[in-house]
């Protein structure tokens, strides 16, 4: 069912499409047999989206990564979400009545906090993310501040827990148990999602239903959602203390960091990725296009530039698509090439002027990868 | 291919059955003494493979202060790895998933195979079990190693809740092929996987704390 000469083949006839004359990478993606997902590991279920979809605004479902922690929990037939806690009136709401209650579609990128660590040097543990764990789509589902006024939240709640009904595989495994912040939770963005891309949430993408947190980590954006609990605190244990943190400051690669010397990690910093040319594809001499996706979870994207000469000089690409916090915009830099190699570098800056950095910031997790990305091809 | 350096799998996951006949790459030659290359493999599969995939392993690209720290982790939750095969294992994947071991490419899966990895699978012959048949067989067989509340135990790993109670078919072939540290029992009857089933579903999906 899996195979690897999928994967070859695929480069294969990228390459081939060159030669024969300008079939390119999105043409192969397009086409229904050749839709796929790269396997980071099966059990727990951790998938990639290929490099080459990241050439549009909206990630298709059916190539939308999928990230698991201790893989799926058994389809939940009678959804309930219950919201207890630090509230007037606990909720216990049926499909039916999140259904009634009124919906709002926010278009947001979710990407996993992890993405990128394959990138980072010296290598770190976890999944070996090298740019597919991340997508843009629309989710549609109540605002999570509505429903926290339904439920009247008591004046000393300043956090809001949630639980997922995924399983730990054994006892001593922590649960993956989150918190955001009160403020985070009202945001207007912040939704509990019914449905992704218009249609109902699948079970791989967290089912019934799942938490929206634009501009945040994807950690935080939890699955299979059953229970918000309002409390004074923020929620504990491995996922919330160990993990999920960055160091305070920046520390040289490969140093080791104290928990106390650690925060926890929120806004996806600003980021440009490449999705054609692929590295290592040939494309014929002439008009060249370089196309991407751009974002940042602190601002709306201010510009994309590209550099063809290593950077030497930096020209400024189109964007597309609306701008927003959390929210991807399509690039685009058309330029001629006679033959020979051609690299291509590109970098973005928000509108709160954070700047992608030519080199990520390593830390001990291999969290938030966001350095220059570099594509190289051939024009023959 | 050295000594233990193939590995034919029967791996059975709890929502997928895509993990059988994996190969795992030798360690660089001469690198290990047969014997501890023989007793991480072994280690590997028995403790590693209950939880996790063998790609989630091979992708990984760790030296073996890294391998050391990660394994200390995966005892800390569970990992059933004694004490006296912490150095092979450790050893084993230090020289095989290590710095310089080279690129890895992920394998691919086509998109329309995606959902079946997450859909309840028909019945079949396994619907319909007696509850109370299977909480006495699942008291006899399954709680020594999976817990007597199917949550997990020192050997296996939870039960309750989780996505492999929708595949029945699937439940099945892990209990008669086994799986890891697991054996099989080949004479399992269709009944029995039917009331054991009835059973495990009939248990709370989460823990309250």
């Amino acid at each position: 069912m899996i195979r690897r000469r999928d994967f070859l083949e695929a480069g294969g006839l990228a390459a081939l499409g060159g030669l024969a004359g300008g079939t390119t990478w999105a043409a192969a993606a397009s086409d229904s047999t050749q839709r796929s997902l790269l396997v980071h590991s099966l059990r727990p279920e951790n998938l990639a989206t290929p490099i080459e979809w990241f050439d549009r605004l909206v990630t298709p479902t059916d190539v939308f990564f999928i990230r698991s922690h201790f893989g799926a929990p058994a389809i939940v037939r009678d959804a309930r979400l219950r919201i207890e806690g630090l509230v007037e009136r606990p909720l216990d709401l049926t499909m039916g009545d999140l259904g009634a209650l009124p919906q709002v579609t926010v278009t947001a990128v979710l990407q996993c906090s992890g993405n990128g660590r394959a990138l980072h040097d010296p290598r770190v543990p976890g999944i070996q993310w090298i740019h597919g764990a991340m997508g843009q789509a629309s989710w549609t589902g109540i605002r999570l501040g509505d429903l926290l006024e339904r439920a009247g939240v008591v004046s000393d709640a300043a956090h809001v827990g949630f639980e997922g009904k995924d399983v730990p595989p054994k006892p001593a495994v922590p649960p993956f148990h989150r918190s955001i912040p009160l403020d985070r939770a009202v945001d207007p963005t912040t939704l509990v999602a019914l449905r992704m891309n218009g249609e109902p949430l699948t079970h791989a993408h967290g089912a019934p239903f799942r938490l929206v947190v634009p501009g945040w980590g994807g950690n935080h954006w939890m699955k299979w959602l059953g229970t918000v609990r309002l409390q004074r605190e923020a929620t504990r244990g491995f996922f919330m203390e160990t993990g999920y943190r960055l160091p305070r400051s920046p520390v040289e690669p490969g140093a080791a960091v104290r928990p106390a010397d650690t925060v926890p990690l929120t806004t996806v910093p600003v980021k440009s990725l490449i999705a054609r040319p692929t590295d290592g594809s040939r494309l014929p001499r002439g008009r060249q296009e370089v196309v991407g996706i751009a974002f940042s979870g602190e601002a709306p994207i201010a510009k994309v530039e590209v550099s063809i000469d290593a950077g030497a000089t930096w020209r400024e690409a189109a964007l597309e698509g609306e701008s927003g916090v959390g929210r991807w915009q399509v690039f685009r830099l058309r330029f001629d090439a006679g033959p020979g190699a051609v690299r291509a570098l590109a970098r973005a800056v928000d509108r709160s002027g954070n700047a992608q950095p030519e080199r990520a910031s390593w830390n001990p997790s291999g969290y938030f990868w966001n350095a220059w990305h570099s594509v190289q091809w051939e024009v023959v | 291919m050295r000594g233990a350096g193939v590995l034919v799998l029967s791996l059975l996951a709890c929502g997928c059955a895509l993990e059988r006949g994996r190969e795992t790459p030798a360690p660089p030659a001469a690198s290990l003494p047969h014997e501890v290359e023989q007793a991480g493999v072994e280690s590997f599969r028995n403790d590693c493979l209950a939880c996790h995939s063998e790609d989630l392993v091979r992708q990984q690209r760790l030296t073996k202060a890294q391998w050391a720290k990660n394994l200390d982790k995966m005892r800390g939750w569970g990992s059933p790895t004694e004490p006296e095969n912490i150095e092979a294992l450790t050893t084993y994947l230090a020289a095989a998933f290590h710095r310089e071991a080279g690129s890895y490419a992920p394998e691919t899966i086509p998109a329309e195979k995606v959902p079946a990895l997450f859909d309840a699978l028909p019945d079949g012959p396994f619907g319909g079990g007696d509850r109370e048949r299977g909480r006495a067989l699942y008291a006899d067989r399954c709680a020594p190693c999976h817990g007597d509340d199917a949550r997990g135990g020192e050997m296996g790993t939870a039960l309750a809740g989780r996505l492999c109670l929708d595949r029945a078919a699937e439940i099945a072939e892990i209990v008669r092929v086994g799986r890891a540290r697991m054996p099989g029992n080949e004479e399992t009857t269709d009944a029995e996987v039917r009331d054991l089933l009835a059973y495990l579903r009939s248990l709370p999906a989460q823990p309250r704390n």
